[in-house]
């Protein structure tokens, strides 16, 4: 905008200078001709005797000729002296006659032989010839054609540079809005170590509030985020402490139990509480071990081993060592599929997905293991060739009533808030997909129509890293 | 200090546990299950007195829990190994890639984590005295295997360099062992341990890598740079074929 406005400005005076030399030239150029004229006129008078004849007049003509450059016509009573074939009396304007006819010079611009010609006219004296001179003005539009052509260069570098010189300018006195808006997405964006210059002047105030306010956000966040890893760390602490009471409360619990159970003096009763001791000890004891997880997980203390792993050889031998062929039908597109991948940690998700249809869906449950050539991500460009593995896990019940579905991998999220620890900690869920990011990939969960729950674990594929 | 009366199911003299856990509770219910299934056992609450019983006793196998008061469980496992290459067994927080590591790095045969499972405590103490008690049956008609410079003798259950032994743990002695029983071959992680840990199934594959350093720096000449047992990434390792003399 502005450095347009510079360049006009530049133009606009580059025409007015040619306009106005252009118009002094002209001026100049009557003052010349009306001065020769005035000159002229003196010179006929008093080389003109008082009766002049044919010769004089000729003679007069002649030393026209060798005064300049003008050409001259005469007009002396009925007769008209011409100094060349160009000139001739139909250039002469009659509103020109007529102011010389009142006796005072008077010019006209005309074109003789195609060439701009100024004609300027007088009488000599009293009742003498009246004189008409043309003067070529040829050379003057040719200079002014050239002033033209350089004014036109000059005015067209001046608006380039104008325009280069606003830009800079106006960059001056916009930047600081620039960054300022810069800042300010960036801090949408939750870069909140954004900082403007501080001044004096409007924008450094407006760098200092900037600032100010940057600030606060930053400590806000930093209280924030210290008073959660509080939180995050007294869960923590808390399975921490739990586990040596929990694991000497295992141990005893399976060896009364195992012990009650072999003591024939054991009454139904009491062997039938060691059995619920032991069990309800046995889910104290997963509970604990999933908070420990998750908290472990949430400190990012969790290692992935990772190594290539043929996920459908692996899923076949997860399913018999847990004795599922019976109930759990695992399938595959290929009959390898590597994942890049942490072993344990991805035991860890089937098992607990398997576990989760097991327990809440219907079988058969099936374990699709299949692969998907080229996801295109368009965020992130460097792995728009990166090919995944999935390992979908579906069930043949009802499925999940679509509102709780958003919210199945929520800590602790029950479906059904009468059915408390529905054979699970409540985070089971939620580690899994904790495992899944660890491990550079997605579990996510949709109602199967005709089927289940169907889940679907995205892995690293070989070559994806 | 408590020993429980041996058991008739457990043929022969019955093994030696040092207990080492700081925790009453957990101390006696290990005691009263390992009593049950036939041990002998003995006790410590901490690292200091562990390091004594274990030179008054001599046991058989130490079960080490690692947080103990004083001196922590590392600490206790790195001094016994510097007396002994009794099997040790390590009581690690649960899933603690840290403590799993350390411990096996610091000499633990093999680890089990808290809270545990009683079947699988004895079951992993099983699987280590067997692994000490039990002479592989050498292939018939050579009864010492050679890797590079070693000479294995499993009826012995000792490895030798030259007319020099080399100590192993009992865990490295039968890694040696079945990697240069199948030499030229290469070992998935899964297969070694099944081979030398007794896990049947998916156990953790740290055990066979953290092992395999260890090995490596009591036999190879360079261990950054292994010449006898090969790494096969992704896969497993291998013990180099022995090249004709």
């Amino acid at each position: 905008m502005f450095a347009a406005a510079v360049a006009l400005t530049a133009l606009a005076l580059t025409l007015s200078a040619y306009f106005m030399s252009r118009s002094a030239q002209e001026n100049d150029a009557v003052d010349k001709a009306v001065a020769q004229t005035r000159f002229n006129l003196f010179l006929a008078d008093s080389m003109l005797p008082a009766d002049p004849s044919a010769a004089d007049y000729n003679r007069l003509l002649d030393a026209y000729a060798i005064r300049g450059d003008f050409s001259t016509l005469m007009i002396t009573g009925g007769d008209t002296y011409l100094s060349g074939p160009q000139v001739t009396i139909d250039l002469i304007a009659p509103e020109l006659a007529a102011k010389v006819a009142q006796g005072r010079i008077g010019y006209q611009m005309v074109t003789m032989a195609g060439e701009p010609t100024l004609a300027a006219g007088g009488q000599a004296r009293q009742g003498g010839p009246t004189l008409y001179f043309f003067y070529r003005q040829g050379d003057r539009q040719a200079q002014l054609a050239q002033l033209r052509n350089v004014l036109v260069v000059v005015g067209v570098i001046l608006a380039v540079l104008g325009a280069l010189a606003g830009y800079w300018v106006a960059g001056g006195l916009l930047r600081p809005v620039g960054r300022a808006s810069k800042a300010a997405a960036a801090v949408a964006r939750g870069d909140l170590d954004v900082r403007l210059l501080e001044g004096t002047d409007e924008f450094g105030v407006l760098g200092s509030s900037f600032n100010r306010m940057a600030e606060n956000l930053q400590a806000k966040m930093f209280d924030l985020e210290a008073g959660q890893a509080r939180e995050r760390r007294f869960v923590a602490d808390v399975a921490h402490e739990l586990r040596t009471p929990v694991s000497a409360l295992v141990g005893e619990a399976s060896l009364l139990r195992s012990r009650t159970q072999a003591d024939a003096a054991a009454s139904l009763e009491i062997t039938r509480l060691s059995v619920l001791i032991e069990r309800d000890i046995g889910r104290l004891r997963q509970l604990v071990d999933d908070l420990l997880e998750i908290s472990r997980l949430d400190a990012s203390a969790v290692e992935a081993v990772i190594e290539p792993i043929d996920l459908v050889q692996f899923v076949g031998q997860l399913v018999r060592a847990h004795g599922w062929s019976d109930t759990v039908q695992a399938t595959a597109s290929e009959t390898n599929l590597f994942a890049e991948t942490d072993k344990r940690l991805v035991e860890r998700i089937i098992v607990n997905l398997v576990q989760n249809a097991l327990h809440h869906g219907a079988p058969p449950i099936v374990v699709e293991v299949r692969s998907v050539p080229v996801v295109f991500d368009a965020e992130n460009e460097d792995q728009a060739e990166a090919a995944f593995v999935q390992v979908a896990v579906s069930d043949s019940g009802p499925g999940v009533p679509s509102e709780h579905l958003p919210h199945i991998f929520d800590r602790f999220y029950k479906t059904d808030p009468s059915r408390s620890f529905a054979g699970g900690s409540g985070l089971g869920l939620a580690i899994a997909r904790e495992n899944a990011r660890l491990l550079g990939g997605d579990l996510v969960a949709e109602n199967l129509p005709e089927r289940g729950v169907g889940f679907v674990l995205t892995l690293p594929g070989v070559g994806s890293s | 200090m408590d020993r429980s009366a041996p058991r008739g199911d457990n043929p022969g003299v019955n093994e030696l546990l040092l207990v080492v856990e700081d925790d009453p509770s957990l101390r006696e219910v290990i005691s009263i299950g390992l009593g049950g299934e036939g041990f002998r056992v003995a006790l410590a609450e901490d690292g200091p007195s562990a390091l004594l019983a274990f030179a008054s006793q001599t046991p058989d196998l130490v079960l080490l829990d690692v947080m103990l008061p004083g001196l922590d469980g590392f600490s206790v496992c790195r001094e016994l190994r510097k007396v002994s290459l009794a099997p040790i067994i390590m009581l690690t927080a649960r899933a603690s890639t840290g403590d799993v590591i350390q411990g096996l790095e610091s000499g633990a045969d093999d680890y089990v984590s808290k809270p545990f499972d009683f079947s699988e405590l004895v079951a992993r103490i099983r699987s280590v005295l067997r692994r000490a008690a039990v002479r592989p049956t050498p292939a018939p008609g050579s009864a010492l295997l050679t890797l590079g410079p070693l000479t294995i003798d499993p009826a012995a259950h000792a490895a030798s360099r030259g007319s020099q032994e080399v100590a192993l743990t009992v865990t490295e002695f039968r890694l040696l062992y079945e990697l240069a029983r199948h030499a030229g071959q290469v070992l998935t992680r899964e297969q070694l341990l099944e081979l030398v840990w007794g896990y049947s199934y998916l156990g953790d594959s740290r055990l066979v890598d953290v092992h395999v350093q260890r090995l490596r720096a009591k036999i190879e000449e360079d261990p950054a740079h292994p010449a006898l047992i090969a790494t096969v990434r992704g896969v497993g390792y291998r013990a180099e074929r022995q090249t004709a003399p």
